[in-house]
């Protein structure tokens, strides 16, 4: 058994990325079935992948986070998915009565995907609407397949059921 | 200031909020969205259910648990904590899935409704504290750069090997193949925490099964483990029986010196010969 000694940190912030990022397929080492099951068991589900891609000539790491929120999971309208980088959203998808127009005042609203926005840096407050969503959403499960590839995420096809071994 | 604007004031005020809020049916439940802008810029959204006789149950529908989470502020105990001790004060409960909600006659539900959207506003406050954290470089990639970049002459390094098993397809990291027969041959894995340590024990564990009888067998082992503190001893006891060594990281020690790795890799492949030297 070896164990290491700490070193200066090398973190990198790649936002700069976040465009090839949200166009690039994203593989995370779960299935579908495991995101469920943690949905219908916690409310929550938190999941990090090491994502590579070419920056001028040379292969960058990041990690990116995928979150799922499903706290009523027969309530579809509290059903949120969210890609992060930096523990920041770059990416995802939810549901609102209504949306803020530019004058502030509340617009119609509906499913839609967060933008990223540049200037602040994050997927927050750029909303654009999405089809799809608003029909056929009959399960947890549908919402999870239509935002995987709306979100371009891949997911394990074989389902581990890995939290139902014991250790102990 | 006059009585008559002060009720003029109010009066500007009920029509603003008569134009601006909005209910939709959904279901079982009635929607209200209030003209009240959160920290994050959204409207609050309460939900309205009927429940038997006179009771509704008006709640928020985990909607600003599920928004922190989303936003990067994760649903921990502590976080749980905070948003309790809020929902207490304002007189509401949360339960443990992070839903603000009040149970109440049908006469009471507008003085509910205007708690519930008082939790949600409330419960965002966090989010103006929240900053980008710039994580360390990844430990699969630090392996594969330093694995990369070293030539030792007697190892032939390819990065991202995958091999085929009994059952299915398996990846290594970085693979150091030996050049001649004093060495034997690498393997290194990762196994970050990311997806928590039964998952990744379970998945080495099958791995190595699925390995079994299979040329790859032979090679030599090496998981590196991040954030080695948070694993529970069995699935780590599990890792380190089936590895012929492990470099352990803690949080915060995980951008490691090259020379532990290549001093790692550099001994595994040399037993073979010391074994028979013996």
């Amino acid at each position: 058994m070896v164990r290491s000694k700490d070193e200066s940190p090398r973190g990198r912030e790649f936002f700069y990325l976040v465009d090839r990022i949200r166009a690039d397929t994203k593989y995370f080492p779960v299935s579908c079935d495991e995101v469920e099951r943690a949905l219908r068991a916690d409310g929550y589900f938190d999941c990090t992948s090491d994502y590579e891609c070419e920056d001028e000539g040379k292969l960058v790491a990041m990690r990116l986070r995928l979150n799922v929120s499903a706290p009523r999971e027969t309530n579809q309208f509290s059903w949120k998915i969210a890609l992060k980088l930096h523990d920041v959203r770059i990416d995802g998808i939810d549901h609102h009565e209504r949306l803020p127009l530019p004058n502030g005042k509340p617009g119609p609203g509906g499913w839609h995907r967060h933008e990223w926005d540049p200037r602040r840096k994050n997927a927050d407050g750029r909303r654009v609407r999405i089809g799809g969503f608003d029909k056929g959403l009959s399960s947890l499960r549908m919402f999870l397949l239509k935002s995987f590839h709306e979100l371009r995420i891949e997911v394990n096809r074989r389902d581990d059921g890995s939290q139902y071994l014991q250790f102990d | 200031m006059a009585a008559s604007t002060c009720s003029s004031i109010k009066d500007e005020l009920l029509k603003f909020f008569t134009a601006h809020a909005s209910v939709v049916t959904r279901g079982s439940m009635c929607v209200l969205t209030l003209p009240v802008r959160t920290i994050d810029g959204r409207f609050v959204e309460v939900f309205v259910e009927e429940k038997l006789g006179d009771a509704v149950l008006v709640h928020d529908a985990g909607k600003t648990a599920g928004e922190l989470h989303v936003q990067g502020l994760h649903w921990t105990t502590a976080r749980r904590d905070l948003l309790r001790r809020v929902a207490e004060r304002l007189g509401v409960t949360l339960d443990d899935r992070g839903v603000f909600q009040k149970a109440c006659k049908r006469a009471a539900v507008s003085e509910a409704v205007l708690t519930i959207s008082q939790c949600a506003s409330v419960g965002m406050f966090e989010v103006v504290q929240h900053a980008p954290r710039i994580e360390e470089e990844p430990i699969a990639a630090q392996v594969k750069r330093v694995m990369s970049s070293w030539k030792p002459g007697f190892l032939d390094v390819v990065s991202n090997v995958r091999v085929s098993g009994r059952n299915g397809d398996h990846a290594f990291d970085a693979v150091a193949h030996h050049k001649d027969a004093k060495h034997r041959t690498v393997a290194i894995k990762t196994l970050p925490y990311g997806y928590g340590a039964h998952v990744q024990a379970d998945r080495y564990g099958f791995m190595v099964l699925d390995l079994k009888v299979t040329p790859f067998d032979k090679w030599q082992r090496l998981a590196v483990i991040s954030q080695v503190e948070r694993w529970p001893a069995a699935p780590l006891k599990l890792v380190r029986k089936l590895s012929a060594d492990t470099l352990e990281l803690r949080t915060g020690e995980e951008q490691f010196r090259a020379p532990i790795l290549l001093d790692a890799v550099q001994t595994l492949s040399a037993k073979a010969t010391r074994k028979k030297t013996a």
